[in-house]
């Protein structure tokens, strides 16, 4: 049907059409001419099969039907093996709870949910062990806590969808029964737990997910469009909102690779950072590996990190394998970035063709985390750590700086926030902007602590305390809870918050929102979980 | 004659076993391997946590043959005698 060559496993899908029909009496995919039957085969699973169909055989039938022929069986003897096993499964322990039956959804039980409605402003907040989500209003003054959620599982990564009138908090999840990305369209109340990793690595890369490190939104005229920066270092895609992910595989296939080493957290890709004026340029960073560039939608990369020096190397200016932490662009001056290096600050105003030293007046050039201001292109929030041995606020005084002027100098911002004995460590992801007026800095600490500043950064509060290690912070402002206009979405600290505002959400978005809805999931704007399944 | 299999199933993979404890197949079979194949067709959710994309049983998890740890029976080629009883458990690790 794709124009690709047809074999036995053709055979196979075919058997999982007859199986379908048996065990439901309709089949699998249904249209009103050939041309729609055609683009449901192509395009869409079929309905889901709950009880009286055993799961094991609704989910042979699945795989019989697998879009691609590679994740079918690939012998007509495994169906035959797995058929015998539904038969001669007998299952010895109490009835199972009707609820669970379809195990796509998890619904969670016993944890603080928020109740969020249409002005709400929420911050999203990773940490080493599971994610809470903080909502308050636009004075952000008082705030409610949810959570935690994902008891014990590392959530390394977390955006907020606000493209094309939805509201879907995305987040992934780590612990030692593997990685998923998952995303909840209820505020937390709900959560997808799909059976099937949706990002995986394909057999003949030869190698697994450890972990996801950053969950970037694709344009907002593109709402199904959205990128993952994974560990092992590569960047995965998805086109149709995150039903199905591909591997990247210009940018795993870079002859570089092999000689990419991993940082102390591992060799991961853990920030992208999308051109806003050309849809064919993104950027992305890899610890260690360096900034990498594509001009041509993901197809060919190249290394850009002329100029951006490295400690650890006899070679102090190699073409890669620097050990980039964090690098910032705001949407108005594409063609200017800032980078936060394991030592260095450095700034380019050509596209990442060359980098130049800004680090003017901080304390240490070391740090992690990089925040653009969402209005001022040369307004730019880090927290510089002591240094590389001793990755602790520069002694004991926690301090954000900011620059106004590009980087030619640095000016600390302290009022409010621990100057004494506060041995904290800011992470790459963990410090991020809204897009209010003024804006509102947020950042989390290793020791469990949420700051927040209301007027960008002239006097801090604490938000929270007590946490588990923050690893992750964005922010969300929910302009309309029940999704029929625009909801302005501040994403990530590697981009603008005000980059990735679907400001005004064009009809044909609308159109294309409503169509995906109606085909992949239902939400009630209450928020209890009436998604059903998803893939 | 048939010799059934027993697998245990931890809590936190119950969610993908219909709430079920512990899964028995009937038609046993002689590896580890073929065994969890078949309890991997029934509940694909369960392989998904238990292997990595590529087929190998995750670090962290432990799977037991009756009291025996498989990391020192062969792996997935350890042989199922009579009667077995399966454990999936995982490993004590992290801070």
């Amino acid at each position: 049907m794709r124009g690709e060559g047809a074999d036995y496993r053709s055979d196979l899908w075919a058997l999982g059409v007859v199986l379908y029909e048996a065990a439901s009496g309709r089949l699998p995919f249904d249209g009103r001419t050939g041309f729609e039957i055609s683009s449901a085969i192509m395009r869409e699973m079929p309905k889901p099969l709950g009880p009286p169909v055993p799961p094991g055989l609704w989910a042979i039938i699945q795989r019989c039907l697998s879009k691609e022929s590679m994740q079918r069986y690939q012998r007509a003897g495994e169906v035959q093996a797995a058929l015998e096993a539904v038969q001669s499964a007998v299952n010895v322990s109490p009835a199972p709870a009707p609820e669970v039956s379809v195990p796509r959804t998890t619904m969670l039980h016993g944890v603080q949910h928020i109740h969020v409605k249409k002005g709400d402003f929420l911050l999203l907040v990773g940490t080493t062990k599971g994610a809470f989500l903080l909502r308050s209003n636009q004075q952000r003054t008082r705030w409610e806590v949810g959570g935690p959620y994902f008891h014990g599982h590392a959530v390394y990564s977390m955006a907020y969808d606000g493209r094309g009138g939805q509201h879907r908090i995305w987040a992934s999840t780590q612990n030692y029964w593997g990685t998923l990305l998952r995303s909840s369209d209820d505020f937390g109340k709900s959560w997808t737990n799909p059976q099937e990793a949706p990002i995986r690595f394909p057999p003949d890369t030869g190698v697994s997910l450890k972990n996801i490190w950053q969950i970037s939104l694709g344009p907002p005229n593109e709402p199904d469009v959205l990128y993952c920066g994974v560990e092992p270092a590569a960047l995965f895609e998805t086109r149709d909102a995150g039903d199905t992910w591909s591997l990247v595989r210009g940018l795993f296939d870079h002859p570089h690779r092999p000689r990419w080493v991993p940082g102390n957290g591992g060799l991961a890709l853990h920030t992208i950072v999308l051109d806003p004026t050309n849809g064919q340029r993104m950027y992305v960073a890899i610890s260690a590996g360096g900034v990498y560039r594509t001009n041509d939608g993901g197809q060919t990369w190249s290394a850009q990190n002329r100029g951006i020096r490295v400690m650890f190397m006899p070679g102090k200016y190699p073409e890669f394998g620097q050990c980039v932490h964090k690098i910032a662009m705001h949407p108005d001056q594409p063609q200017r970035l800032f980078l936060q290096n394991h030592w260095g600050l450095y700034r380019s105003d050509d596209c990442a063709e060359n980098w130049i030293d800004v680090a003017n007046g901080v304390p240490s050039d070391f740090g992690f985390a990089m925040v653009m201001h969402p209005r001022n292109p040369d307004c730019v929030y880090i927290v510089p750590v002591e240094s590389d041995e001793f990755r602790c606020t520069c002694d004991g005084r926690l301090r954000v700086y900011r620059t106004r002027n590009a980087g030619a100098s640095w000016e600390p911002l302290m009022r409010g926030l621990p100057q004494k004995r506060a041995y904290e460590t800011i992470l790459r992801d963990a410090m991020t902007a809204d897009s209010l007026d003024p804006v509102g800095i947020y950042f989390g600490t290793r020791n469990g602590q949420i700051f927040g500043s209301r007027d960008e950064g002239k006097t801090w509060q604490k938000i929270l305390e007590g946490l588990p290690a923050v690893v992750c912070i964005r922010t969300a402002f929910v302009q309309d809870a029940s999704g029929s206009s625009a909801i302005t979405s501040s994403k990530t600290s590697s981009t603008s918050s005000g980059s990735r505002t679907a400001s005004k959400a064009s009809p044909s978005i609308s159109s294309r929102a409503k169509s995906l809805k109606s085909k992949s999931r239902e939400t009630n704007s209450r928020g209890t979980d009436s998604r059903g399944t998803r893939r | 004659m048939i010799v059934p299999v027993t697998f245990h199933i931890p809590g936190a993979l119950r969610e993908f076993t219909e709430g079920r404890r512990s899964v028995v197949i009937e038609n046993s079979p002689p590896t580890l391997g073929e065994a969890l194949s078949l309890l991997w067709n029934l509940y694909p959710g369960v392989r998904a946590r238990m292997a990595t994309e590529q087929g190998e049983i995750r670090e962290h998890i432990n799977i037991f043959i009756g009291d025996e740890n498989i990391r020192y029976t062969g792996g997935l080629a350890s042989p199922i005698s009579a009667r077995s009883e399966i454990s999936i458990v995982p490993n004590i690790s992290g801070g």
